[in-house]
């Protein structure tokens, strides 16, 4: 009995300190997972993503969920990433170029990987910011990988050179000269330093690896915390262009110091709990809605799933809702973070709390069993005696073999929410109605499992006394979230009422007296309808139990008039009524022939006029008669006959602006003709004049 | 009574004579104003007849006569030899002047026509 007890004692001082985590639901990577993401990353025709780099992303990610990539779209995606490697790119694209033919298996005959290691070197050797190493130190790892023969020329200067980068407080700065620094560069600069010192072998000074460690723990102590034990970087004093948000920086933190543990040949003094709160971290933003976030949360799982400073172990509850009526049994899981089996654990679960946090006495702590088929630890709940309600459950997961056990995070203790179901009873339920002085009554006991409908009848100096006991499956009182009566009048108009609760009955009593006012003073016919609900409660109730005859004196004047009631939204927005629309009459015109009689009475001036002409002796005598100046005088005259023809079709139907054009043009010719006709009459009538 | 239209018989006939000894030219200009008043004074009648509904036609056709009337006027005091002011004005010039205007007045009267 004690060796267990001194076992359990020594798990818990090797798990690291204790640490109360509580009940977010977090649940490991699942297939909802993997579709969310084939639906998230959508390769256009040609089977590129985007950028090179939002491929590489869109790629890993599948690789990792194990998506299929065998499609022959991403045959062309080959193909152009090995077109991009043989052409001049920058080192960024040629590390996600390199990336992605090694995630996709391309064929690598038609690549040439002594230019891309050339230049790959050069560009570490000519680095000037944190962002080219680390692409370039990327690519040249990916190339090692791929079975090249690699040599990084000066190991040793490399490594100087990011370390010469980091601050004092563990964050990096990009560059020599920016002054901001930020964690998001930190874990970008330790995965470069990781890589360099895969790619140099044993030829990195120890004493400097151990300096990085050091650092390590300072950029960890900026961890930030949540309640239940969920931990996660942030940035603070960086600028708004830089800032990355805590996924990315949390990822960033993640990649690299899972990538520098794995070339650390000493264990990084990091805690298993911290390892566990980065993971909840990621798990708990559940399925993420862009593919940016996407590829940080897995990629970062990824890389906490297999790392070399302890595995973390999730427990989840693959159903929250218990139903004692079913005998459900209290089911647990307890997998790594992309749901694959953990090693031999024991569950337990500690405690049992109340919503108020206080414990279930009549509990003990029970260990779970293990189902190996189902790789599920179960409990069955029937004997454990716990009635309905709303518990939080205390887990304990400790890992059965004790060299193992510091391999794997598993928290210290990890509370989480259940509801526990069942059928409430229903008894000694009645109505009745009694005359003001309780003299007399007459009861009507209620079943309320049978459909049956009572009806009463009752006038305003009578009282209606409705009462009922609520039990729970274990024979306690049992206290609903919800219990209303309401009293439903012919009209519509509905009263509430809330009974009141007394040691274990709860019971309404409805004077009608003093509420003849509250209910306008309508006498009729009410239906009574109760409602009981409650979250724990299977068989919650929303019936009407029957009616009630009410008799109520007359409304005075000066009463209160029932509220309206809501109008039947057909009637209200339904089609109107047509409108018919009423047009200005008509002007009266005169007739026709009276009109058309007037325009001829107006052309009666004109022709005497023609005939006062004649009269008067007139004559074209002044009418110029040698050859020029005659054409002058007909052009002239032809001229404003022009002028009026066009104003007839100004009316008839040309608009002002060609009008005017026109105009515009027989003008000019107008004033010109005209000019040399009345000069020359004039200069002839001088010359009569003279002689 | 019979001195009254007898006086009115000479002052007529006076009128006359002396109205014969003005040249041809300024009779058809008479002649012509008269034309013009006459077509105007028929379109008021019409009008106080039928009622004056499209207004803007009425008008325009009123003036129209009205203003072409008092342009020959204005020509006629400018041809007149008898006339001190505009000796120097050479008839010609105001011919053109009278041409031009009537241009001017019958487009606006088209527009205002409708």
């Amino acid at each position: 009995m004690a060796k267990p007890l001194v076992l359990h004692l020594l798990l818990l001082l090797i798990c690291g300190s204790a640490l109360l985590s509580s009940g977010s639901v977090i649940h490991p990577i699942s297939d909802a997972h993997r579709s969310a993401a084939t639906e998230l990353f959508v390769p256009a025709a040609d089977g590129s993503f985007g950028s090179l780099e939002e491929t590489y992303e869109a790629l890993r990610t599948f690789q990792i969920l194990g998506v299929d990539r065998s499609s022959a779209k991403f045959e062309g995606t080959c193909k152009t990433v090995s077109e991009k490697l043989s052409s001049p790119t920058t080192t960024k694209d040629l590390y996600h170029a390199l990336k992605i033919t090694a995630i996709l298996g391309c064929r690598t005959e038609s690549i040439e990987f002594d230019g891309i290691t050339s230049r790959l070197q050069t560009a570490v050797k000519d680095a000037s910011s944190l962002l080219e190493l680390y692409y370039s130190l990327g690519g040249l790892l990916t190339v090692k990988e791929q079975g090249k023969d690699v040599i990084l020329s000066d190991a040793d200067g490399t490594f100087q050179a990011i370390k010469a980068l980091s601050q004092s407080d563990g964050r990096w700065r990009y560059d020599k000269d920016s002054t901001g620094s930020s964690a998001f560069a930190a874990g970008i600069a330790l995965e470069a330093l990781a890589s360099v010192v895969s790619l140099a072998g044993s030829d990195i000074d120890q004493s400097k690896i151990a300096v990085v460690r050091k650092d390590i723990t300072k950029l960890f102590d900026r961890i930030k915390r949540y309640d239940d034990g969920t931990l996660y970087f942030d940035e603070k004093n960086v600028d708004p262009d830089q800032y990355k948000g805590p996924l990315a920086t949390s990822a960033s933190i993640t990649s690299g110091v899972t990538a520098f543990a794995a070339v650390s040949s000493e264990k990084l003094n990091i805690g298993g709990e911290k390892i566990l709160g980065l993971a909840k971290f990621f798990l708990s933003i559940g399925i993420p809605g862009t593919a940016k976030d996407f590829f940080y949360q897995i990629n970062s799982l990824a890389s906490l799933e297999n790392n070399r400073i302890s595995i973390p172990l999730v427990l989840s509850l693959p159903a929250t809702v218990l139903s004692l009526t079913a005998k459900d049994q209290l089911k647990v899981e307890v997998t790594t973070v992309f749901g694959s089996h953990a090693p031999s654990l024991a569950v337990s679960l500690l405690k049992v709390l109340t919503p108020d946090s206080k414990e279930v006495t009549s509990f003990e702590k029970k260990e779970l069993e293990y189902d190996p088929e189902n790789r599920i630890h179960f409990l069955d709940l029937s004997p454990l005696k716990i009635d309905v309600g709303k518990y939080s459950l205390i887990f304990k997961v400790s890992v059965n073999d004790p060299e193992g056990a510091d391999l794997y995070a598993t928290g210290d203790q990890i509370i989480v929410t259940a509801f526990l179901t069942g059928f409430i009873k229903v008894d000694k339920a009645e109505i009745a109605v009694s005359d003001s002085d309780a003299a007399s009554e007459s009861v009507q006991k209620l079943d309320l499992s049978k459909d049956s409908l009572i009806s009463l009848s009752a006038n305003h100096l009578q009282k209606l006394r409705l009462s009922l006991q609520l039990t729970t499956p274990l024979g306690h009182s049992f206290k609903p979230h919800q219990m209303v009566v309401k009293l439903r009048h012919e009209s519509k108009v509905e009263h509430l009422f809330v009974p009141e609760t007394s040691s274990r009955q709860y019971k309404l009593v409805l004077n009608f007296l003093g509420l003849v006012e509250k209910f306008y003073y309508l006498s009729g016919r009410y239906e009574i309808e109760l409602a009981v609900g409650d979250a724990v409660m299977e068989n919650s109730i929303l019936r009407s139990i029957g009616s009630i005859e009410l008799d109520l004196p007359e409304a005075p004047e000066k009463a209160a008039k029932p509220p309206a009631q809501p109008v039947d939204p057909l009637s209200r927005f339904g089609p109107k009524e047509e409108i018919s629309h009423i047009f200005r009459a008509p002007e009266k015109r005169p007739p026709q022939e009276l009109s058309l009689g007037f325009m001829g009475l107006t052309i009666l001036p004109l022709l005497a006029f023609l005939i006062g002409l004649l009269r008067i002796g007139v004559n074209f005598k002044g009418f110029p008669t040698s050859a020029v100046p005659a054409t002058f005088a007909i052009l002239f005259h032809g001229g404003i006959g022009a002028v009026l023809l066009l104003y007839v079709l100004f009316w008839l139907k040309l608009d002002l602006f060609t009008t005017l054009k026109a105009l515009g043009f027989l003008g000019v010719f107008l004033l010109f003709v005209g000019h040399r006709t009345l000069s020359y009459l004039a200069s002839t009538s001088a010359k009569q004049k003279a002689a | 009574m019979a001195k009254g239209t007898n006086d009115a018989q000479l002052l007529i006939q006076s009128l006359r004579k002396a109205y014969a000894s003005t040249p041809t030219s300024l009779k058809i200009i008479d002649l012509y104003v008269v034309y013009a008043v006459a077509t105007a004074l028929i379109q008021v009648a019409y009008m106080a007849m039928v009622g004056s509904f499209p207004f803007n036609s009425f008008l325009s056709g009123v003036l129209s006569c009205v203003g072409t009337a008092v342009l020959a006027v204005c020509l006629r005091i400018q041809v007149n030899k008898d006339n001190k002011e505009f000796k120097d004005l050479p008839p010609e010039r105001a011919f053109a002047d009278f041409v031009l205007c009537n241009l001017v007045l019958h487009l606006v009267i088209m527009n205002f026509l409708g």
